[in-house]
């Protein structure tokens, strides 16, 4: 596994069920981790900066030869989109767990797969290329043709990173420069493009696996809507957003991309849905998703599984016959951060760590008890996944096991999601990515005295030795007359 | 040992006494059922409140509390009531008469001179360390001036109420 983390340890899980011996890499950071704990063998990369070790191809190479792996999965994030990397495995003679590197040369991005996608037939954001940042009088044709507001995208782009909103003409030229340099620094490339903003959006992806046996399939629909700076924070499936008749030419429009590509392995074509219904392509992701459990638990299928099994040559397991999906499935992304400071990650120790359980529950993760979470690396420390038969009672279930999370020692989003589950938004499935816009923690209320007490009670805990003894003679010690009639219900009616 | 908190916009008193050997909690006065249990790690108490159960992660810090419940995390302010009387003593509103005698509010011992006299302070600088009933006080200097005499050594015991230092006004 060329990655660390939840998806490190979920390939592991993976790869064991199916019989297959694993090997771990780490970083300094990581040498106590959950992974590393997991694997049969495990390799240092080198220092923790990803740079140094995750990222870095020659470490990676290196490991994979020192310990006689004869396949790499590279996971999400780190390498597994970088082509380069899927053809540095292959000539060093191992098995790329993933799609063929021009499948995700021809993806990668954005500004030649628009192209692509659109002369299949699929419907795409209206946009316009940018050849030169700096020509004002270019740039402002090019915005006046895609129309405001819109977004400026970096062609290589994902995650949020270099993109900008820009709802005026003024703005237009400081933000193209803004993204182009954050495209720069994050990717590597500056290219830009503009895209229309499309109002009341949906962020909707189909899950498509492939195989080289001729089976392109799509396994329906994740909607990830909620996103905070255009990082997904709650996923599920169904959609709402999605008629069955839309369901389908969406399936469809995927399988066509794929196909066209030549795609093999599992990957994710995402799509934004307008308010009127109408869908436009915005990218493929040539990996496994973060969110694809809610996609297993309905189709009762093993992703990662299936995405071994194609890497050894053999066909999807159930090949064309695509289970038919059953209930509805949640996730939900906690992080170590503080939702109501601006998402500032947060660091620490964990301590007595406690995970949910019960029916319908899935925990991929990868905390334990004194982990140290660390600013190197991405804040997410759990995903939980639930399953019911239908939304309401999904939702039930997902706020009842956030509940029952403990990750003491770092501040986590737990708040914001319980919060964003209780928006009527979401409660009616009538949510844009815009949802989490101004959610706000409730105004403490003074009759809500558990703070009060618990903060009292932790301090008075820590310094015992110092509790006076009670007055003597007296229960009621030092008390107003006032507040022991009150106590005692004197001239109450 | 009372307690106060800071919370929606009010003080609180939260005074914990025992009453007939079990501890009690008088918040403003009113009685609740309130105990606290360590739960398999130091920060992460279960606390039980006139019937609910709460599992709360507790941190403090820079005199606050940070309590993460499972649906919020809030941070509230608290002193007890001894750094609560030392902070209105020395640190607190004052009339600027333009010197000012230094009281100790509690006996203990000195720990630290932080100063040295004919010294400049600001209002709120810490003039020396007051340890009692296992505490570390800092005292401060109740308005900006000169420390005109120090009245005390390291490691001298002092009563309730003795002279710690006399500020005067500034001589430059």
């Amino acid at each position: 596994m060329a990655n660390r983390g939840e998806i490190a340890v979920r390939i592991i899980r993976a790869a064991h069920e199916a019989g297959l011996a694993t090997v771990a890499v780490y970083s300094d950071a990581d040498r106590t981790a959950l992974h590393v704990r997991g694997a049969h063998q495990a390799v240092r990369l080198g220092p923790p900066p990803p740079r140094e070790s995750y990222l870095s191809i020659p470490a990676v190479l290196a490991a994979a030869r020192l310990s006689g792996a004869d396949a790499v999965h590279p996971g999400y994030g780190f390498l597994s989109e970088n082509a380069d990397f899927a053809a540095a495995v292959e000539a060093a003679g191992l098995i790329f767990v993933g799609p063929p590197p021009a499948a995700m040369e021809a993806m990668g991005d954005k500004v030649p797969a628009r192209r692509a996608v659109a002369a299949l037939g699929v419907p795409i954001v209206p946009g316009a290329e940018i050849e030169d940042a700096s020509d004002a009088l270019a740039l402002a044709a090019a915005a006046s043709r895609v129309g405001f507001p819109l977004l400026v995208k970096a062609s290589a782009g994902g995650g949020g990173k270099g993109m900008r909103t820009v709802t005026r003409l003024e703005d237009l030229a400081e933000a193209v420069q803004r993204a182009s340099s954050e495209a720069v620094t994050a990717f590597g490339d500056g290219t830009v493009f503009l895209e229309r903003f499309v109002t009341g959006p949906r962020h909707v992806e189909i899950q498509v696996l492939a195989d080289d046996h001729g089976h392109v399939v799509a396994l329906g629909e994740r909607e990830c809507s909620v996103q905070r700076r255009h990082q997904k924070v709650i996923e599920e499936s169904p959609s709402c957003a999605l008629t069955p008749a839309l369901r389908r030419t969406m399936e469809q429009a995927a399988i066509t991309i794929a196909r066209a590509c030549g795609y093999r392995s599992a990957g994710t074509v995402e799509f934004l849905v307008g308010a009127g219904g109408g869908f436009y392509f915005l990218e493929m992701n040539t990996r496994i998703q973060v969110e694809h459990p809610i996609t297993e638990v309905r189709f009762r299928v093993d992703l990662v599984g299936e995405q071994l099994r194609i890497a050894q040559g053999l066909p999807i397991s159930f090949g064309d016959a695509v289970p038919v999906p059953e209930g509805h499935a949640i996730e939900a992304r906690i992080c170590a951060e503080d939702a109501d400071a601006g998402f500032l990650p947060s660091t620490g120790r964990l301590g007595a760590v406690q995970l949910p359980g019960g029916p319908g529950i899935r925990c991929d993760g990868h905390v334990v008890a004194g982990q140290e979470i660390t600013l190197h690396y991405d804040n997410l420390l759990l995903k939980l996944v639930v399953h019911a038969a239908d939304r309401p009672r999904a939702i039930t279930r997902m706020k009842r096991a956030l509940h029952e999370v403990r990750l003491p020692g770092v501040t986590t989003n737990l708040p914001l999601l319980l919060r964003t589950l209780d928006d009527p938004r979401f409660m009616a499935g009538a949510y844009d990515t815009s949802i989490l816009e101004g959610s706000a923690p409730s105004a403490p209320r003074a009759e809500d005295i558990v703070p009060v007490v618990a903060a009292a009670l932790a301090l008075h805990r820590r310094a015992p030795a110092t509790q006076p003894p009670p007055a003597p003679g007296s229960a009621t010690g030092g008390l107003s007359p006032w507040v022991r009639a009150g106590r005692e219900g004197w001239g109450r009616p | 040992m009372k307690y106060f908190v800071e919370w929606a916009g009010q003080t609180r008193e939260v005074e914990i006494r025992l009453v007939d050997g079990r501890s009690r909690v008088f918040v403003d006065g009113a009685p609740h059922e309130a105990e606290v249990a360590v739960a398999g790690d130091d920060g992460l108490l279960s606390l039980l409140l006139d019937g609910g159960s709460w599992t709360i992660a507790t941190r403090f810090e820079d005199g606050h509390a940070v309590l993460s419940f499972h649906d919020r995390e809030v941070r509230v302010r608290i002193e007890d009531e001894r750094t609560r009387a030392a902070r209105l003593a020395t640190g607190g509103p004052r009339q600027a008469t333009g010197r000012a005698e230094v009281k100790s509010v509690m006996p203990g011992v000195v720990k630290e001179l932080r100063v040295t006299a004919g010294q400049r302070v600001e209002a709120g600088q810490a003039l020396l360390i007051l340890e009692a009933m296992k505490m570390e006080n800092e005292i401060r200097a109740p308005l900006a001036g000169t420390v005109e005499a120090l009245h005390v050594k390291a490691g001298q015991t002092i009563e309730k109420g003795a002279r710690l230092a006399t500020v005067g006004p500034s001589t430059s």
